[in-house]
């Protein structure tokens, strides 16, 4: 599995629960704890899969709405949260 | 971190909403505010981050409202949503001005534009994004909605109010503390220290276990902005992951406890509690030494860095913070004193007995990550790699070895001397508050939480429905009535008011029949 279907997975995985809890309705009520429990589990599974074969960060990006020369993107990122910070530059803000 | 905090928090559900008619909802709420939070995390612009973070609120709204039929969670959802909104709207306005300054709202772009050009960068927009995060994280004075979300069920107190949706704001930050100038990194600071100080106080005069607990994650949450605002956001992320298994374990633990004693939410209705469920208690136990940041735990690593550099920073805030791991050592020790030891003080409590493997196992996993989660070079795939630079930055001052022995003395002292403290006030149990009781006006005082809901129900009862009634009228009369529908609204307006003249009584008719009379009379005699 590449990484964007990873990601892809990762982020709709839970929709899909949620959907599929709400399709089975108030009569399938006592499937919603194993819906939620599976999509759980494969969300982890995913998540490691993910970071064990993920570089150092990914970005997938592309175009959604462009109004003249305005364009807005949607896009996933994972990095390292907070690697962007240089410290040199924070330090001693107080 | 996400995941695997939800995983567990899902597994204890399904001991806890075993009984529960509406537990389809609840799983789809949590399923769905998995979607929404996942999304936060890895949407790579401002918009895109918008977009989720308004579904995290909408999640968290419905979760807070399972039990609807009890007015106090109605309520208690709906003030989240309102209090979020009014956040989220100058967060949305700060994104607004961000892509007119910067033609971008894609994080890594912006990144590179602020660094090539700083003169974009404004605190007028930084304060209006950090109003997301204001919001979100419940910060001073937008923090009103979190005490009482507890109205929901544990584990969403668990997921959401805990570990991960309150969180999000702290993140966000993280993601865009490029574009936060000096004055709002100060502001972030400062009233993240206030937050930490005030929440501490408050979860003092709490009696509802879970209300403690969310005033202890409001002070958390103060700890991790005051960091950020000193311009460690890789300490930030790091108090951030080990304070949410510790948290999520508190607050499942606090499930356990309530779902064993029938439901029953005051610490003072509880007691003696380690002999009935041991497992609870003795997890719960290793979360509180976590929160309290002792030796070994792994709150004692976040919390250590956090000192260390709030002493190389700001001495007040330094000393201010040590005063809030004092605290909350205090609260926290309270908590489990009177939980958990001492005799049972009802019913509920005496008949209490250890919950179900089900949710067990969870609370042993996330009390392992509580003890494990903080030797942070051991993560793997090199997570840990942003907190280690931040970390090594500190290693690197020239006075780190003296610091960091001044860090460890103020800082074992502080839970040293909190948990004692407790101890010795609520040590055997108790079916009162001792303190409370010789302290009255205090606990009034504290338990008022500065009466801030009360000027925010004033402001909107004064001022707010008496314009929003105004607004109403002109929208009907002129805009509607006149502007819009023009002389067929005016005539139907006359047609409003001339009903108000039908009212079916022959005598009233005759009156306004000679009034007519009057006026035309003073009419033929020149008196208009």
């Amino acid at each position: 599995m590449d990484i964007l279907t990873n990601l892809l997975c990762i982020l709709f995985l839970p929709l899909g629960a949620s959907l599929l809890i709400i399709a089975l309705g108030k009569f399938r009520k006592q499937y919603a704890p194993s819906v939620a429990f599976v999509s759980s589990v494969f969300a982890l599974g995913l998540s490691y899969t993910l970071l064990k074969n993920m570089p150092e960060s990914v970005q997938f990006s592309r175009e959604w709405l462009a109004f003249g020369d305005a364009k807005l993107h949607i896009g996933l990122l994972l990095d390292n949260a907070s690697d962007g910070l240089d410290c040199s530059t924070l330090y001693c803000y107080i | 971190m996400v995941s695997i905090v939800a995983l567990c928090i899902v597994t204890f559900s399904i001991g806890y909403m075993e009984d529960d008619a509406a537990k389809g909802r609840f799983f789809a709420g949590v399923a769905f505010f998995m979607f929404s939070m996942t999304g936060i995390i890895l949407a790579d612009n401002l918009i895109m981050i918008f977009l989720f973070w308004e579904l995290v609120g909408f999640s968290s709204y419905l979760l807070i409202g399972h039990y609807f039929q009890k007015d106090e969670a109605k309520s208690a959802s709906q003030k989240a949503f309102i209090v979020n909104r009014v956040g989220d709207f100058g967060f949305l306005i700060g994104i607004i001005l961000t892509y007119w300054q910067f033609g971008t709202t894609d994080l890594a772009l912006l990144s590179v534009k602020a660094g090539l050009e700083p003169t974009l960068i404004s605190s007028f927009v930084g304060f209006l994004l950090i109003c997301g995060f204001i919001g979100k994280s419940a910060q001073f004075p937008l923090h009103v909605w979190l005490p009482d979300a507890m109205a929901g069920p544990t584990p969403v107190s668990a997921l959401i109010h805990a570990a991960t949706m309150v969180a999000a704001g702290i993140y966000l930050l993280i993601r865009i503390d490029f574009i936060l100038t000096t004055e709002v990194l100060t502001f972030i600071a400062y009233s993240g220290t206030f937050v930490a100080l005030f929440a501490g106080f408050c979860a003092f005069a709490q009696d509802d276990i879970k209300r403690i607990l969310a005033y202890s994650t409001l002070s958390q949450l103060g700890y991790m902005a005051a960091i950020l605002g000193m311009g460690f956001s890789g300490i930030a992320l790091f108090h951030l992951i080990t304070h949410a298994f510790f948290k999520a374990l508190l607050f499942l633990g606090a499930g356990a406890v309530i779902h064993a004693c029938h439901h029953e939410q005051s610490i003072f209705k509880m007691g003696g509690l380690i002999k009935k469920m041991p497992i609870t208690a003795i997890t719960f136990i290793i979360g509180t030494l976590a929160l309290c940041g002792v030796y070994g735990f792994s709150g004692f690593y976040s919390k250590d860095a956090i000192l260390i550099a709030a002493n190389d920073h700001n001495m007040t805030l330094f000393y201010c913070l040590v005063f809030g791991a004092l605290m909350t050592a205090g609260y926290m020790g309270r908590l489990v004193w009177i939980v958990f030891f001492g005799k049972a003080n009802s019913e509920a409590a005496s008949s209490a007995h250890e919950v179900k493997p089900v949710m067990t196992v969870p609370l042993i996993i996330l009390s392992g990550f509580a003890v494990f989660v903080g030797l942070n070079a051991y993560w793997p795939f090199g997570l840990g790699a942003s907190i280690v630079s931040d970390l090594d930055h500190l290693h690197h001052l020239s006075n780190y070895k003296e610091i960091h022995k001044w860090v460890l003395i103020l800082g074992s002292l502080a839970w040293v001397i909190g948990l004692s403290l407790s101890l010795l006030f609520y040590g055997r149990g108790s079916s009162d508050d001792h303190l409370q009781l010789k302290f009255p006006k205090v606990f009034a005082f504290l338990k008022g939480r500065l009466w801030i809901d009360e000027i925010y129900e004033s402001y909107v009862n004064t001022i707010q429905k008496p314009f929003a009634e105004f607004l109403s009228f002109a929208d009907e009369v002129i805009l509607r009535g006149i502007i819009v529908r023009g002389g067929a609204g005016l005539v139907g307006i006359l047609g409003i008011g001339f009903r108000l003249l039908q009212v079916g009584k022959l005598n009233n008719y005759f009156l306004w029949f000679f009034v007519g009379l009057l006026l035309f009379w003073l009419y033929g005699i020149d008196l208009f």
